[in-house]
């Protein structure tokens, strides 16, 4: 059942996440285009071309700004909408658990998320390869041996510190999109100002969340004699992860309750 | 086999202050079109929502077909809600196959007829059409589903007299015996012909719940009549 509402969620959303994905290369292309064939130097003449490369330019680094920013708008909008609004009478009558409706969901907020990231990096990649094609053909190239390299002296350590970094990633992601989902679980059990309400549940969450990191942090500076330096990055990573998979837990329970027992369709 | 298809025990839900279902004691059998009347609050929709497990009673309980609310009994049960609940951007044939990936009882090939006999057609998105179509693709959706117990809220609420008719065909035609549907509605006296049995609500509790035969033999009225008495305000 999982698969099925994912798979579902993963279309609903593609629809909007695509063409945005579109529009971002389409005037990376413009832009690329316009940048490399900018007359440079004399600006006074030719004032019009360099200027409309500016906005293009502007144009551009705010619509890569925007896809990503839209990547956790959407993901938020599409949880209340088919959840909690009038479709929610058929998404929550589903012979399917809670559950499974926030794990569809997550997983599809999250691959796209990542997606959105990799999007904005081509864009960037395509926009200034027009720079210097040959120049930066060859640090591609330097890149891909470096990388290489890497590889080929990966020790157990290192392997396990990037796994970690990896998997602190996107535990970050879960953990930015569950929340805001435990939000609108509390908001929208309420009669009036639903919207209004799950800011406000937003906010009480972030404070807290802030408040109970500062103590974490003072604790882990106040023992810090106690860890030798070789194990500290491992030990911080393995101690943040555990940290974000208690919030997640903490936020998916929030969530999971307040659909099961509190649910409020209007 | 049990007969019995409903058992509800002291079934109460409150919103704050506020008491929804009373105390609310039923045992309905299979097999049978039963109208839920009741004035506007009197705790239709609240019943229907648990029912669906869309709301958790506050206490008390409810057993369809021997299963707790949960998973195994949305399997059986086929909830039509009063409003359109159906993803806008979907087309037809996707909303089909929607249906079919979810539910195991769903019988494609009905609702193809039936939009068909409807001059639907499939490749359309769900919101380029009327509110009309609308209710009645979320009908046919729902009626398509062989289930043991069919929830309608309100399916005849804002539409015209000739699709009220269409809706009560439709349901007629597509239960089977061993089926429950449960009407809930205040135009009663167009789903009086069809009814076996009515539950008249107030105030969260069932204050009648009797046969249409018998309420038309023995006091020589009609639901519509009885309705306006009861509920005179």
């Amino acid at each position: 059942m999982l698969g099925k509402l994912f798979k579902y969620e993963f279309k609903a959303t593609g629809r909007i996440m695509l063409p945005i994905y579109i529009a971002t290369l389409v005037i990376c292309i413009i832009s690329s285009v316009f940048f490399n064939f900018a007359p440079s130097g004399e600006w006074d003449e030719h004032k019009l071309l360099t200027f409309t490369t500016l906005i293009i330019f502007a144009l551009f680094i705010f619509m890569v700004a925007a896809a990503i920013v839209l990547s956790y708008i959407i993901s938020i909008l599409r949880f209340k909408k088919n959840l909690f609004d009038s479709e929610g009478y058929l998404m929550n009558t589903l012979p399917v658990t809670t559950g499974q409706n926030i794990g569809a969901k997550l997983l599809t907020s999250v691959i796209y998320q990542i997606f959105t990231l990799i999007v904005a990096i081509l864009a960037f990649m395509i926009f200034t390869i027009g720079i210097d094609p040959a120049e930066n053909i060859n640090m591609l190239g330097e890149l891909y041996n470096l990388f290489v390299s890497l590889i080929n002296h990966m020790t157990g350590e290192i392997f396990l510190f990037t796994a970690e970094f990896i998997i602190l990633c996107i535990l970050s992601l879960v953990l930015l999109n569950i929340e805001f989902y435990a939000a609108i679980s509390i908001g929208h059990s309420s009669n009036s100002s639903r919207v209004l309400k799950s800011v406000a549940a937003y906010i009480v969450f972030y404070v807290i969340q802030n408040i109970i990191d500062s103590i974490l942090l003072i604790i882990c500076g106040l023992n810090i004699d106690t860890v030798d330096t070789n194990s500290f990055p491992y030990l911080l990573f393995t101690g943040l992860i555990i940290i974000e998979v208690i919030y997640i837990l903490i936020y998916y329970f929030i969530t999971n309750y307040f659909m099961k027992k509190k649910l409020n369709l209007q | 086999m049990s007969d019995v298809i409903l058992q509800c025990t002291n079934l109460c839900k409150s919103y704050g202050k506020k008491q929804a279902l009373n105390n609310l004691n039923l045992s309905l059998t299979k097999g049978k079109i039963i109208g839920l009347l009741g004035p506007n609050g009197s705790g239709k929709t609240t019943f229907i929502k648990i029912l669906n497990g869309l709301l958790t009673p506050t206490s008390g309980e409810a057993v369809i077909d021997g299963k707790n609310i949960g998973i195994e009994s949305k399997k059986i049960v086929s909830y039509l809600p009063d409003c359109v609940s159906l993803p806008e951007w979907m087309k037809i044939n996707e909303l089909i196959n929607f249906y079919k990936n979810f539910y195991e009882d769903f019988n494609s090939e009905k609702a193809y007829i039936m939009l068909e006999n409807l001059k639907i057609d499939l490749d359309d998105k769900f919101k380029t059409l009327s509110k009309g179509n609308k209710e009645k693709v979320q009908l046919i959706l729902v009626m398509s589903r062989e289930a043991k117990l069919y929830l309608l809220d309100e399916p005849m609420g804002g539409v015209d007299p000739a699709t009220r008719d269409y809706i009560l065909n439709t349901i007629i035609s597509n239960y089977s015996e061993n089926s429950t549907v449960i009407i809930s509605t205040h135009l009663i006296a167009d789903v009086e012909k069809i009814l076996d049995e009515v539950l008249f609500i107030n105030n969260g509790e069932i204050v009648i719940q009797d046969t249409v035969d018998n309420i038309r033999d023995n006091q020589g009225k009609s639901i519509d009549t009885l309705f306006r008495e009861v509920f005179r305000c």
